[in-house]
């Protein structure tokens, strides 16, 4: 495939993503009509529930343990994934390294389990 | 093979096992812990005093000189031995000093867990042979290390924390580029591997060239070379004096490890040791002088140390600098930087201890602090004493020994590196300013005091610290063959 | 002229660079957090390229335990992150300046 066609896929794409919201927009100002304007039909659409307050809120801070627990056991598939892909050509030896790797993973969580980490508000009971 | 990886199994064992009892226990009863994690160390330590043993005693019989395995991803020989002994020795003393430095400090287990878990980083990395496990292996160390400079969260230690961390992350960043560029060029990660591949890119010299410089550059930060300097003296002041300890004395020893594994073996074409040779020799020059200058307007005594350690890690840089001498033997200039590197651990770990010692009585760590503790803790200002002076490198101390082993590696390889032996003999001479002016505080100022009774394990690692700079210095022998067999076993 | 290996690296140099940048010029320590991830993933990107051009694995599972220690080090950097913000109520590295001399 030359340089070219490679380049026609991602050429598609592109113009059906830009050709796709105008399409919709047109299609729904056809649906709108009548115009009847009211105030609430000016405000941002947030799941049909009436916002309130500013857009930039903070966000809890109990929010980041569970983020970094997250974050830390989420990647730990990274070494999962190819050992169970490929656990019969190694056999017992690497299952026994993964029973250890899951161990000392499991200590983590149960230090954090421990430590409350898992609990949500805690600061606030 | 297991049998050469069970000190890092203790180590591994004993630190997961400080973590788990720390779950079990009350806050009180925690002080077990660092003893628990002190006798791991020590089990460690006799493991690999013993394995040092045989490896000589295998030199002495001209048997085989290393172990490898897994592939080639480790392999023992005496380097790597050398460097652990390094290693578990300032983790022995640390803890023993923390016993009582952080004795009224919560998290212990966390703590002496997190000290435990960077020494098997560092140990690892001392026995690296690939490109994957040594940044794995520094990095272990190096995250544990972050978390250990913000242990007491207060407003001091977070900032330095958050220094360390910003600098540490950019400069795991520029070593991981490097070696990314070196394995696209050579096509493996094992060092040896690329050493043989090497020749063959000739062609692409050019990227050869800018993953040196990010290598350099990353290490560079580890090691606090002069451009790369600037979060060394933060942190140092920043972080617990324990946690400065153990940061300036082993730490900075395993990024001096992995360059010398990756350049002296992985880099080691002679074409291009002429190259980066030039770099380590503009770097030793300006890492030494600005040190040890800048250390002479410091009024901290933890800042001062901490820009005195970047002076001596300029000294050490040297050695990198002559490899590109056809005069010197490579063992000797080799074996001088292990030396300085073994003496410069114990004499600043022990120093950045006898301030852990001095803030135990809530002194802190100002010059005008210090007036007057020869009578109020004589044990601690006298060890002190030795360490500045060993530092400053006075005949009979350790310090002496290793500078003076840097400098005639210098000298023989002569011409141009002349002028690095002469920076060294300068900078020395400066650096006994600033050293001497805080022995001066300690004995010779006008203050208020009355003599306490000093910390006892504190005291204790202090002086077998003392003893070791003491006995380095007056039967330097056995030191030198042993760094000199231990360069030598590189190689081979 | 096809995709070649130099179009990935030098994407990598480009992404790196950009994380160089941010995490050299910004004040505020998120944001160096968030380049430093940049960093990391641009020498990701070189490995796995290397890896698939050269046709051996090695580069992959670097990648991999890159990928493992970048996360483990951006949790530790928000630790120390959230530590710093306790203390000084904010997170522009500019404005905290107890160390200087």
């Amino acid at each position: 495939m030359s340089v070219g066609e490679q380049y026609i896929t991602i050429a598609l794409f592109v113009i059906v993503g830009a050709i796709f919201p105008v399409l919709t927009i047109f299609v729904a100002s056809l649906l709108r009509k009548p115009r009847t304007p009211e105030p609430q039909k000016y405000l941002t659409y947030e799941c049909s529930v009436l916002p309130f307050g500013p857009a930039w809120v903070q966000h809890n801070v109990e929010y980041y343990m569970y983020a970094l627990l997250f974050v830390i056991f989420d990647v730990e598939t990274v070494f999962l994934y190819p050992w169970a892909m490929t656990y019969r050509s190694f056999g017992l030896f690497a299952t026994v390294e993964v029973i250890i790797f899951i161990a000392v993973l499991a200590l983590g969580l149960a230090y954090a389990w421990k430590k409350g980490a898992l609990e949500w508000m805690r600061g606030w009971r | 093979m297991l049998e050469a990886l069970m000190p890092e199994l203790v180590i591994a064992v004993f630190a997961l096992a400080v973590i788990f009892i720390d779950m079990t226990l009350r806050e009180d009863d925690k002080e077990f812990l660092g003893y628990l994690s002190l006798v791991g160390v020590g089990i460690a330590l006799a493991m690999v005093f013993s394995q040092a043993k045989s490896l000589l005693a295998a030199i002495a019989a001209k048997q085989a000189l290393q172990v490898s395995f897994f592939s080639g991803l480790i392999r023992v020989d005496l380097f790597a031995v050398f460097f652990k002994l390094v290693f578990l020795l300032v983790a022995l003393l640390v803890i023993l000093g923390s016993l009582d430095a952080t004795r009224k400090d919560k998290y212990k287990g966390e703590y002496y867990s997190l000290i435990l878990f960077a020494t098997l980083g560092m140990m690892f990395a001392a026995m690296a042979a690939d490109l994957v496990l040594l940044f794995v292996a520094v990095e272990l160390a190096s995250i544990s290390t972050f978390a250990l400079a913000a242990f007491r969260k207060n407003r001091t230690g977070t900032e330095a924390a958050m220094k360390y961390f910003v600098i540490g992350a950019f400069s795991s960043g520029l070593i991981v580029f490097g070696m990314s560029l070196l394995y696209g060029l050579t096509g493996s990660t094992n060092l040896y591997a690329i050493a043989e591949a090497l020749p063959k890119t000739a062609e692409f010299h050019w990227v050869l060239i800018l993953a040196v410089v990010f290598l350099i550059a990353g290490f560079g930060y580890k090691v606090a070379a002069v451009p790369f300097h600037m979060w060394a003296p933060d942190t140092y002041q920043g972080a617990p004096s324990p946690v400065s300890a153990f940061l300036a004395a082993a730490s900075k020893k395993m990024a001096f490890v992995a360059l010398l594994r990756i350049f002296l073996i992985a880099l080691s074409m002679p074409a291009l040791v002429k190259e980066w040779a030039l770099l380590f020799a503009i770097l030793a020059a300006i890492t030494m002088t600005l040190g040890n200058v800048v250390a002479l307007a410091q009024t901290n005594i933890k800042r001062m140390l901490a820009y005195s350690s970047i002076g001596q890690a300029g000294y050490v840089l040297i050695v990198f600098a002559l490899l590109a001498s056809t005069q010197v033997d490579l063992n000797l200039s080799i074996g001088a930087g292990l030396l300085h590197i073994l003496t410069h651990a114990i004499m600043k770990g022990g120093a950045f201890l006898a301030v852990a010692a001095a803030s135990y009585y809530m002194i802190g760590s100002n010059l005008e602090d210090f007036a007057g503790l020869g009578r109020r803790l004589p044990v601690t200002a006298l060890t002190m004493t030795i360490f500045l002076l060993s530092l400053a490198g006075i005949p009979f101390f350790a310090g002496f020994v290793s500078k003076f082993m840097i400098l005639t590696a210098s000298i023989a390889a002569g011409g141009a590196y002349l002028i690095l032996g002469i920076l060294l003999i300068i900078n020395s001479v400066v650096s006994l300013y600033y050293y001497a002016r805080v022995i001066r505080y300690m004995y010779f100022a006008e203050a208020e005091v009355k003599r306490e009774r000093e910390p006892l394990l504190l005291s204790v690692a202090l002086v077998v610290a003392a003893l070791l700079v003491i006995y380095i210095g007056v039967f330097p022998d056995s030191f030198v063959s042993l760094s000199l067999n231990a360069a030598s076993s590189l190689f081979s | 002229m096809s995709v070649t290996v130099f179009h990935y690296v030098f994407l990598a140099t480009v992404l790196f660079s950009i994380g160089a940048y941010g995490l050299l010029s910004s004040r505020n320590a998120v944001r160096m957090l968030m380049s430093i991830e940049l960093m990391l993933n641009a020498a990701n990107i070189n490995l796995v390229a290397f890896s698939s051009y050269l046709g051996n694995l090695s580069g992959q599972a670097f990648a991999a335990f890159t990928i493992a220690i970048a996360a483990a080090e951006a949790g530790v950097g928000m630790a120390i992150l959230l530590a710093l913000y306790r203390n000084f109520r904010t997170v522009n590295l500019r404005e905290i300046k107890e160390l200087r001399w």
